[in-house]
């Protein structure tokens, strides 16, 4: 009975594999790198970013701080933790025109910033 | 004649089987994985209804959790009932809460936040009797989310399996739905619908199968403690008439 319970959970991920290609497929032609954030001191550089609107967004969050930091922001709907030296990506959009703010969970005073699509 | 006590001993535990929730919660789950988080979590359901069998049913579950990386999240719970059970006069009554389970559970995230139309997840329970009489049992979800600006919306594909001594029922399957409008970091106003569609071996009808929609409030009531509560209207004779959902989280 276990194998026929992991038969079926493996055949319900089986069916979202060509979905999850296909959509791999369209996010690969329309995904455009956008800069790099990097955080320095607990502190977001640059403290505004701007991006294209309408588009999925591919963001580098770049630590150069010996320690972690969550990538946080409510209005992109995104809660990342970045470890001390690592970089991460985060993936957002296709965003409306406007202002995005985010922020350092863990250095929530200093680490703030603004995205901003048009 | 012992077969006939057997046999009407699995009939009852059949029906009650129907009669009662088949998920220990009803929390509809993100496949997103936060890295690092540290999560003290109680959940619990408390279900209203005419039918003696079906009224203050309650389960409360409670647990610990961890993220070790950015793709997998493992909890322990510890779960109590309060259920359905036969007297010696042969008439039903509720029992008092129980200690029932110890629940090993993981999440695992498939794909990476945002990068695809749809972030996917997968999740594994397994369920450990603490009463000698009650079976195990395991548990598999597949889990979709679809995030707009203002939405977002989740799906969980369920299987159930009751395993070692006691089993009474072949693998379950069932669908869980939430919509949510992310109106505020503290207050977001959703909708879930519930659907226990019973042994897949069987084909039950509308009203055999449990179904349940309400409304559901989510968010965030400190920077630690998370929420979601609700009430779940039984649309289909198998469901409870009504049904109060939480879920308290204290992350850190």
């Amino acid at each position: 009975m276990i194998v026929r319970l992991m038969g079926y959970l493996v055949l319900g991920v089986c069916l979202w594999i060509p979905i999850l290609c296909l959509a791999q497929t369209q996010s690969a032609n329309m995904t455009q790198p956008a800069d790099t954030i990097v955080i320095k001191n607990h502190q977001f550089i640059p403290l505004q970013l701007m991006v294209p609107a309408g588009q999925k967004i591919q963001i580098t969050v770049d630590n150069q701080d010996p320690t972690a930091e969550e990538f946080e922001s409510f209005d992109l709907d995104r809660e990342q933790v970045v470890e001390g030296g690592k970089k991460i990506i985060v993936f957002i959009g296709p965003l409306k025109p406007g202002t995005y703010k985010y922020w350092g969970d863990y250095h929530q005073d200093t680490a703030k910033g603004v995205i901003v699509a048009q | 004649m012992k077969l006939k006590i057997t046999l009407i001993t699995v009939v009852f535990i059949r029906a009650i089987g129907l009669s009662h929730p088949v998920y220990a919660d009803k929390e509809v789950y993100s496949p997103i994985v936060q890295k690092g988080e540290i999560e003290l979590e109680t959940k619990g359901l408390y279900d209203f209804d005419h039918s003696k069998d079906k009224n203050v049913v309650q389960e409360y579950k409670n647990a610990i959790g961890y993220s070790p990386t950015d793709r997998w999240a493992t909890e322990l719970y510890g779960e109590f009932e309060r259920q359905p059970q036969q007297n010696d006069d042969r008439t039903t009554s509720i029992s008092s809460v129980k200690f029932t389970h110890l629940e090993w559970e993981n999440r695992y995230q498939l794909t990476p936040q945002g990068k695809y139309w749809l972030d996917a997840g997968i999740y594994f329970a397994y369920e450990i009797p603490m009463r000698d009489k009650n079976p195990g049992k395991i548990e598999g979800k597949i889990l979709l989310e679809k995030s707009t600006q203002s939405l977002t919306h989740t799906a969980n594909i369920i299987f159930n399996k009751e395993v070692g001594g006691g089993t009474t029922q072949e693998t379950t399957a069932g669908f869980a739905w939430s919509s949510r409008y992310r109106l505020s970091e503290h207050f977001q106003p959703g909708i879930e619908y519930w659907i226990d569609f019973g042994q897949i071996n069987e084909r039950l009808s509308f009203n055999e199968q449990s179904h349940q929609i309400g409304p559901v409030f989510y968010g965030r009531l400190t920077r630690h403690i998370n929420y979601d509560i609700g009430y779940l209207f039984g649309i289909s004779d198998a469901a409870p008439r009504g049904e109060l959902k939480w879920v308290i989280e204290y992350e850190f």
